[in-house]
């Protein structure tokens, strides 16, 4: 049919464009970060394969990082639901509060967060915890709750409430129908939730700072002993933990993809009167959910605001990191707001069918240990001589793509096709079609998309703390203080860079 | 024994007043339909005797129990949902036994029960197909089984047949009336499909603007409707401004450009209401100029223009007509319903929406 040529024609441009998108992709993000598996002579230029070895150093550090991550993603999950419930279901006013109350943890950078947590539960607030493995389970908890309730509501506002009450029609208790319906249909999204807070603690490095014994300050975690390496001169050891970092990050992206169509939760039995029981706790069961939030996360996140001090001394050095933190950022969105909403195309419509290979190629950066990464990075761009602040922000670049990538190719692959199609057949051209119909439509999913990459960028230590030499982000800044103990300009800093964030959020979701 | 009664059910969403006072009783046995326009207010009834919807007040008696605090799950029902609902993660067994295993009643007994009602509604042979590999029509049997295996005798189908195509959804209303009268079961069905709703049903509940306007059996609201818009709604007619006058023992009604002896009748504005197939075209009565002419197979129509407004009339194919043709309709006085010309207007009075 005629129709059918006139919708496929100007294919030349197309390609050309997504030539450009694809090589963006390889060359500056993707490549990168896999350097280091082929850099592995850390003293000389030359190109040789790294040796990979474990000391039991480095496997108590991935022992830690491994049961720390899997426990914070249970409790995560555990106390996450009935929130995510909550925002997902019910119609009230107090959801949007609630929404934007889980939502204020991820515009605190993860030094602060982690900082301020350590602060609620040390010696200088409530005294319960001291620093060590039950602190920075605390402290990852509190920074990757925001993730899974985000992406758990999301997914729960999928499944069609009509099955919950189709299977309460049949008889089954609220409880039972969440658990036998709701529950199997939305479990894709339950396991990338998961991925995403388990990756997002694998490879957090800042906040786990704030909350390791101080003997041993940088030996904890598998990120914080690659640096503890790096800054020892021992480059080789850093390297072999982040290729197992890289790799095993991999395997398990590679894993829940695997799963997520495959793996079923059964619905064998059902215990009519154990579960009605449950469910006749209900408001309780939802009243102790709120409170795990606001004692657990809320709280302790913004607990470091009663610290507070000034002291003139630092002011220059703290306006200074800002100045480069926000520069950073806002270089690294930029570039990622032309070039990530075109690979977003690319992927949302599977264009030449790549689609999935770079989904998975996008995921793979997501889920990567930012140590790693900035490890990676900051050695293939010194083999240009760059400048430090250009390598900096090409680093910054690369961890926060697919912060833009994922939201926007969703949002794409949910557009109608057919509106693109009618607008068409009226005439418009390709380029009149992006730019007048599917652009304004998927401007929400880009500018959320945004605001995500700017945050990481802003809070980002471990990636930084790998490349930098002189220049020092805010995130990186603070760290410092605390390493000195100046806990007062630590808290100055932290509540500096809170306002900035919330501002900086604030004028990315009013455009 | 199952019956349904609803006394005084109110529904307010902010100002909207979707359902004003409800009163409504449903016989054991009987096969009830509630119809209407979109946005009457039918499947919001529906929800609320089901229990999926609170009523802002009013109660709902179910076997003269007061349910209307109770969830869903409490009630005892079967639901058919419009779009089915059937669980995309469950095969086909598993969603038909989804009911009893969610009560606890997971035995021998009701895995026979269930296979016994997919023989019943033709899916035995597709039992571990999952519901997005089944026909529409296989879909709506699904949801009609899986509701019909909790064992009760009270059924809600919200619009069942309205997702699938014309001609397989004509085919299976009467399936499944056949059905729900073999299993003696109680019926509470909900479309805006007047013909569906004639063939199915025991009892009509006419609705509009969250109100009844008529509850009777198909033939009595088809042959004597209450009021302009349930005869506009079910079914076709012609109504036609007319005016009586008193004459003695009987009344003169003038309407197009013809006159009638009807019994006596207060004088006044009226609208007569004839249904096309009452209409006859012939050599005397009204004279008009034919309109548009048009075969439907078995019967064909005929629009005849008098003065202003138009006649239709419906009658078994064989005569044929040209347009501008002159010729005459009449019809019998006791073919002829007579309704006060409304305050509102003729055109607000049938108003659909």
């Amino acid at each position: 049919m005629g129709g059918e040529r006139k919708l496929v024609s100007g294919k030349l441009p197309e390609l050309a464009f997504y030539s450009i998108v694809v090589l963006f992709f390889l060359l500056l993000v993707f490549a990168p970060t896999l350097y280091i598996a082929l850099r592995g002579c850390p003293d000389s230029s030359a190109v040789c394969f790294p040796q990979i070895y474990l000391t039991k150093e480095m496997g108590d550090a991935l022992f830690n990082s491994f049961s720390i991550a899997f426990s914070a993603v249970v409790l995560d999950i555990i106390f996450g639901i009935p929130i995510a419930w909550v925002i997902a279901r019910y119609k009230t006013k107090f959801k949007v509060y609630l929404n934007f109350l889980v939502d204020m943890p991820l515009i605190m950078p993860t030094a602060a967060l982690g900082f301020s947590v350590a602060l609620f539960w040390g010696g200088a607030g409530i005294g319960l915890l001291s620093k060590g493995f039950w602190m920075i389970l605390a402290v990852h908890v509190a920074f990757t709750y925001p993730y899974i309730v985000r992406t758990l509501s999301a997914a729960i506002e999928e499944v069609d409430i009509t099955y919950e009450m189709a299977s309460r029609t049949l008889g089954a208790h609220p409880l039972t129908a969440f658990r036998t319906v709701t529950l199997p249909l939305f479990q894709s999204g339950l396991l990338i939730a998961a991925l995403l807070a388990f990756t997002r603690s694998l490879s957090e490095t800042g906040a786990t700072m704030m909350a390791v014994g101080t003997g041993q300050f940088f030996a904890a975690t598998a990120p914080t002993q690659t640096l503890l390496y790096k800054n020892n001169g021992d480059m080789a050891s850093a390297i072999s933990l982040s290729i197992i970092l890289i790799a095993v990050s991999t395997i398990l992206l590679a894993l829940v993809r695997y799963l997520s169509n495959r793996f079923g939760i059964p619905v064998v039995k059902v215990y009519p009167s154990l579960e009605k029981s449950i469910n006749s706790l209900k408001l309780e069961k939802n009243a102790f959910a709120f409170a795990f939030f606001m004692i657990i996360i809320l709280v302790p996140s913004f607990y470091l605001l009663k610290f507070v001090s000034y002291s003139p001394g630092e002011f220059g050095d703290i306006m200074n990191a800002i100045g480069i933190s926000l520069a950073i950022a806002f270089v690294a969105t930029v570039l990622n707001l032309v070039f990530g909403v075109g690979m977003a195309l690319l992927i949302g419509r599977n264009k030449f069918g790549l689609g999935p290979i770079f989904e998975f190629l996008t995921d793979m950066v997501m889920v990567m240990p930012t140590v790693a990464l900035g490890l990676s990075l900051g050695m293939f761009w010194n083999l240009f001589k760059m400048n430090e602040l250009l390598v900096l922000a090409m680093v910054h670049m690369s961890f926060s793509y697919p912060y833009i990538v994922k939201p926007v190719a969703a949002s794409i692959r949910d557009l109608d096709k057919n509106l693109e199609d009618a607008a068409r057949v009226l005439g418009a051209t390709p380029f009149k079609v992006f730019r007048t119909i599917t652009l304004p439509l998927i401007m929400p999913s880009i500018l959320a998309g945004a605001v995500m990459a700017f945050m990481r960028s802003l809070s980002e230590t471990g990636a930084t703390l790998a490349v930098s030499k002189t220049f020092k982000t805010i995130p990186v800044l603070i760290v410092g203080f605390v390493s000195a103990s100046k806990y007062g300009d630590a808290a100055f800093a932290s509540a500096l860079l809170l306002g900035v964030s919330f501002i900086a959020a604030f004028l990315l979701r009013r455009k | 024994m199952p019956n349904v009664k609803v006394v005084g059910i109110s529904k307010f969403f902010g100002n909207i007043k979707a359902l004003r006072s409800i009163n409504l009783e449903i016989n054991d046995g009987e096969y009830v339909v509630l119809l209407g326009p979109s946005g009457c207010g039918k499947t919001t009834l529906l929800k609320i005797i089901a229990g999926m919807w609170e009523p802002t007040g009013g109660k709902v008696y179910i076997d003269g129990h007061d349910v209307t605090d109770l969830p869903p799950e409490d009630r005892n029902i079967g639901f058919v949902f419009q779009n089915y609902a059937l669980f995309p993660h469950l095969n086909v067994f598993d969603n038909t036994i989804y009911g009893p295993v969610v009560r606890g009643k997971d035995s021998e007994e009701s895995r026979r029960n269930a296979k016994e009602m997919l023989n019943l509604v033709r899916l035995a042979a597709r039992h571990d197909a999952y519901p997005l590999e089944l026909s529409g029509g296989m879909q709506q049997r699904l949801a009609v089984a899986r509701a019909l295996t909790t064992g009760s005798s009270l059924l809600f189908l919200d619009e069942p047949l309205s997702a699938l195509d014309a001609k397989i959804g004509a085919e299976l209303r009467s399936e499944m009336r056949k059905m729900i009268k073999d299993l003696k079961l109680t019926a509470v069905h909900v479309t805006h499909n007047q013909e569906e709703a004639m063939e199915v049903a025991d009892k009509i509940v006419v609705m509009r603007r969250g109100g009844v306007e008529q509850v009777g059996s198909p033939e009595e609201i088809y042959r004597n409707p209450t009021n302009l818009f349930v005869a506009h709604f079910l079914g076709d007619a012609n109504f036609i401004e007319a005016a009586a006058s008193d004459w003695g023992k009987c009344c003169k009604l003038k309407m197009l450009n013809w006159e009638m002896e009807v019994p006596k009748v207060k004088p006044g504005a009226y609208v007569a209401v004839v249904r096309p197939e009452k209409v006859e075209v012939g050599d005397d009565g009204a004279e008009g100029v034919v309109k548009n002419f048009r075969f439907l197979g078995g019967l064909s129509y005929v629009e005849v223009g008098i003065g202003g407004e138009s006649v239709i009339s419906r009658f078994p194919s064989g005569r044929e007509y040209e347009s501008g043709e002159k010729v005459c309709v009449r019809f019998k006085p006791e073919d002829v319903k007579l309704f006060k010309y409304p305050d509102e207007g003729l055109k607000e009075a049938l108003r659909i929406d």
